[in-house]
């Protein structure tokens, strides 16, 4: 912990506080008072104080036992404590102060979403027209099993007068195609149809709900 | 130190570096630090101890453009600060009767000269 410095140690002071449920009155009251130790003890000796005041996380500890509040005792810290301190403290790298809030969290996504359309949808466009494209052609090729099925029958029929025999064959073959056809034909369009509707629904209730999840925030600050 | 800290002992000291004069957080600690190897983080939760239980008010001073809390010994802070010296010596003086192999005339002479020391109660 040596080279702990004010903002680093405050950070990681609030974010346990918050964590342990205590109020925001008692929170910002804690926060005032370390905060004051800190500007007193000069810039120059602000690890010092934080060596003074000790592991944060204690200190956290101690204010939320004294304001009564429970829960902050998680099991995984012990774990961590217990197996490897230097892992752990490596992993809960202490969050900037410019750290996207929770209630933010939803607007900074939606920003995300919408500045990088630029690359995501031409990709989207692009994907899409493929699929499309392959569906169609599929169709289009199971389709063409079926004209060759009634080209047969035609042919066949046509056929029947000169040489019976090889005209039944070719109308056989072409009554086959035509049920091949038929029986392809009808229940793949029905799948990729039903492939479509699916995507765009998650597509669009994707959308809806980033942006209903933004306007709630909105509400709820602008309530709090 | 092989001698724990009571809360109690805790309470009564910062009572009586408020009771000095009005001071803030820092101050507080320097002071305290002074006679006890107590961390800065401990004495937080007794100012906020104190002031629940109303021995201790806060006023908020400014100071170089930026707030600073002061403390300031209530009148019931000030009567139990008194209680605490009194139970103190108490205590002082059957510890010393025994640590320090003071026989009973010492302590009573010694414990005369202290009470006389002890700061007056307006």
């Amino acid at each position: 912990m040596g080279t702990m410095k004010r903002l680093e140690y405050m950070t990681i002071l609030r974010q346990k506080l918050v964590d342990g449920g205590l109020g925001n009155d008692e929170i910002n009251d804690a926060l005032e008072f370390y905060e004051e130790l800190f500007l007193d003890g000069g810039y120059e000796n602000e690890e010092k104080t934080a060596q003074n005041l000790g592991d944060p996380e204690k200190l956290a500890q101690q204010i939320l036992a004294e304001n009564g509040a429970v829960g902050f005792v998680k099991p995984e810290y012990k774990m961590e404590d217990a197996v490897d301190n230097r892992g752990a403290q490596q992993s809960q790298q202490p969050q900037p102060d410019y750290d996207i809030a929770p209630d933010n969290r939803n607007t900074a996504l939606l920003i995300i979403v919408i500045v990088s359309a630029i690359v995501w949808f031409p990709t989207l466009i692009g994907l899409l027209a493929g699929a499309v494209a392959l569906a169609i052609g599929l169709a289009a090729g199971i389709f063409s099993i079926g004209c060759a099925g009634v080209g047969a029958l035609v042919v066949g029929a046509v056929t029947t007068f000169q040489a019976p025999p090889v005209g039944i064959l070719t109308m056989g073959v072409g009554l086959f195609l035509i049920g091949l056809g038929v029986l392809l034909f009808i229940p793949f369009c029905k799948f990729a149809v039903g492939l479509f509707k699916k995507f765009f629904t998650w597509l669009i209730g994707g959308l809806r709900k980033l942006f209903y999840n933004v306007q709630n925030n909105k509400a709820v600050n602008e309530n709090g | 130190m092989s001698f724990p800290i009571s809360a109690g002992l805790l309470d009564s000291m910062v009572l009586a570096v408020v009771s000095r004069e009005d001071t803030y957080g820092y101050e507080i600690t320097q002071t305290m630090r002074k006679a006890l190897d107590v961390s800065e983080s401990t004495l937080y939760p007794v100012l906020k101890r104190l002031q629940k239980s109303q021995m201790l008010e806060t006023y908020d001073k400014e100071y170089m453009g930026r707030n600073r809390r002061y403390y300031h010994v209530t009148t019931k802070g000030a009567a139990q600060l008194s209680d605490y010296r009194s139970e103190w010596l108490d205590h002082k003086q059957k510890v010393d009767s025994i640590l320090l192999n003071d026989t009973a005339d010492n302590t009573l002479t010694k414990n005369k000269e202290e009470e006389e020391l002890l700061p007056q109660e307006a």
